[in-house]
């Protein structure tokens, strides 16, 4: 904040006119079952220029609503990618655990495990096979927990393809079309007062279609009970 | 009001005049406030602990999310002069207020029996006096937030989240809610808004489909104070190649324009 950069200013100027074109945009709570957490988790390895530490994000889902996210950067650095990943899934799992026992004391309790998905599959190695080798003796012991709880069945945690991994909202620039696709499932969606707009127009449509049919059936059936009489009695006439 | 003890550190006050608007704009009130100065205030002579706590905005969301799966009632309830009632741990005393001064004793100070605000102790003194009476009529506090208060019974439950002197009550049934009410009405001067509406500066929609939190009107007070109104707007948020770095590139020219 002290000493901004002209780039800073450009990055500012661009949240702002994204948020002045997204103010119709909300978060949205739908019914929805309260009996599965699900999890996302995703990290850019090195991701700060100035001290190479990697930004680790997560978004949590309790059925169909989001209720917790998160985007920060890591306190230490990660030699690799996936030990990068490994510190985002403990992260998210140590949010997960106070979600649970929060949902415990709302007499709501999660008997299945929570998912968490991430896109690294040395992570997910990492998370469910207690052996260290060369490369990953380095990681932090605090990060292990995330074993423990794998071991006792609270956590369960699997791969998610790139292209559904909601969390990379969080951590790096998307293009266009991923980004809309992401924030809609996200549950952030628009007021909606304009979607049941929406929804009225195209009724209005449907009935305007539906009546009009109606109409052109049934002139159609008078023209043809009538051209009928006209042609019988014409038929009559010329017989 | 009492004589000027030796060797104490007595507070000062002042009144403070305030316009307060409904959510539609319009004047509602002029409220005036005797406010101490908690700046006057010494740490282990005139207070002790100062933190007030605010519920996290998970929890909020957890609870708005089994609300909606339940669809069941969520009302807001407002606590009138909520900091005016905790109790003091701590003597404090403070001068006469500007405009009251008692003309044969001007000398004298207050003694402090209750709560003011500006106090550091005050948000506090009213967290505990609002939990232990949540205590006494059944409710248990959370321990994953201690902001939450939870009630269950057979299959009566109510949740009471509280940020400050903003309520939001929760209960599985139309009948508890006014059992509730009743409740908290013996205690406090507690008024019901009605359902949810408006939490902590974020709107909130109930409809058909569920529940709507959007923050338009906070966007456009954004815009409008940066000046922006005419700007194209973005599509996404930030640059897909994006990485800034806090040293390089030029220097801005002008700072307090960016913060």
């Amino acid at each position: 904040m002290y000493d901004p950069r002209t780039s800073h200013f450009a990055a500012l100027k661009r949240i702002i006119r994204y948020i002045q074109g997204a103010k119709e945009f909300g978060l949205h709570f739908s019914p929805s079952t309260i009996t599965n957490l699900s999890a996302y988790s995703d990290a850019d390895w090195g991701g700060c220029p100035d001290t190479r530490r990697s930004t680790s994000s997560y978004c949590v889902y309790l059925g169909a609503n989001l209720i917790s996210w998160s985007a920060k950067r890591q306190a230490t650095l990660s030699r690799s990618s996936a030990e990068a990943e490994y510190c985002g899934v403990a992260n998210v799992v140590a949010e997960s655990c106070w979600l649970r026992n929060l949902l415990l004391e709302l007499h709501y309790t999660i008997s299945k495990a929570t998912m968490v998905y991430c896109d690294n599959v040395s992570a997910i190695y990492l998370s469910g096979n207690p052996v260290n080798h060369q490369r990953t003796k380095q990681i932090e012991m605090d990060n292990h927990f995330v074993r423990e709880k794998v071991a006792f069945g609270q956590v369960h945690v699997l791969h998610v393809p790139t292209r559904y991994q909601y969390a990379s909202i969080f951590t790096k620039g998307v293009s266009k079309l991923l980004f809309d696709d992401f924030r809609s499932s996200l549950s952030i969606r628009p007021l909606p007062t304009s979607t049941e707009g929406c929804i009225r127009l195209y009724i209005h449509m449907f009935t305007f279609i539906v009546i009009n049919n109606l109409i052109l059936s049934i002139i159609s059936m008078i023209l043809c009970q009538v051209l009928g009489k006209n042609m019988s009695i014409g038929y009559h006439k010329i017989r | 009001m009492v004589t000027r003890p030796p060797d104490v550190n007595i507070t000062r006050c002042i009144w403070l005049f305030k316009h307060k608007y409904k959510s539609n704009g319009d004047l509602e009130r002029y409220r005036s406030r005797l406010v101490v100065n908690g700046r006057c205030q010494q740490v282990g002579i005139d207070y002790d602990e100062t933190f007030s706590l605010v519920v996290k905005p998970a929890t909020i969301r957890v609870v708005l999310s089994i609300v909606v799966s339940k669809n069941w009632p969520i009302h807001q309830l407002d606590v009138k002069n909520a900091f005016l009632h905790g109790h003091l741990s701590k003597t404090v005393y403070m001068h006469q207020p500007p405009g009251f001064r008692d003309r044969n004793n001007p000398d004298h100070v207050c003694l402090l029996k209750k709560s003011l605000y500006g106090l550091k102790q005050a948000p506090r003194a009213w967290y505990q006096w609002f939990a232990s009476f949540l205590s006494t009529i059944g409710f248990v506090n959370s321990k994953s937030d201690h902001s939450l208060f939870i009630y269950n019974h057979g299959h009566d439950t109510v949740y009471i989240l509280l940020y400050v002197d903003d309520i939001i009550l929760t209960t599985s049934s139309h009948f508890l809610h006014d059992t509730i009410i009743t409740a908290l009405r013996s205690e406090f001067s507690v008024m019901d808004l009605g359902p949810l509406n408006y939490f902590l500066g974020v709107p909130a929609k109930c409809h058909s489909g569920g529940l709507f939190l959007h923050q338009s009107k906070y966007v456009e007070d954004i815009i409008s104070r940066v000046k922006m109104v005419n700007f194209k707007s973005a599509l996404t948020s930030v640059d897909t190649k994006s990485k800034l770095s806090a040293t390089s590139g030029e220097k801005f020219v002008d700072p307090t324009l960016y913060r």
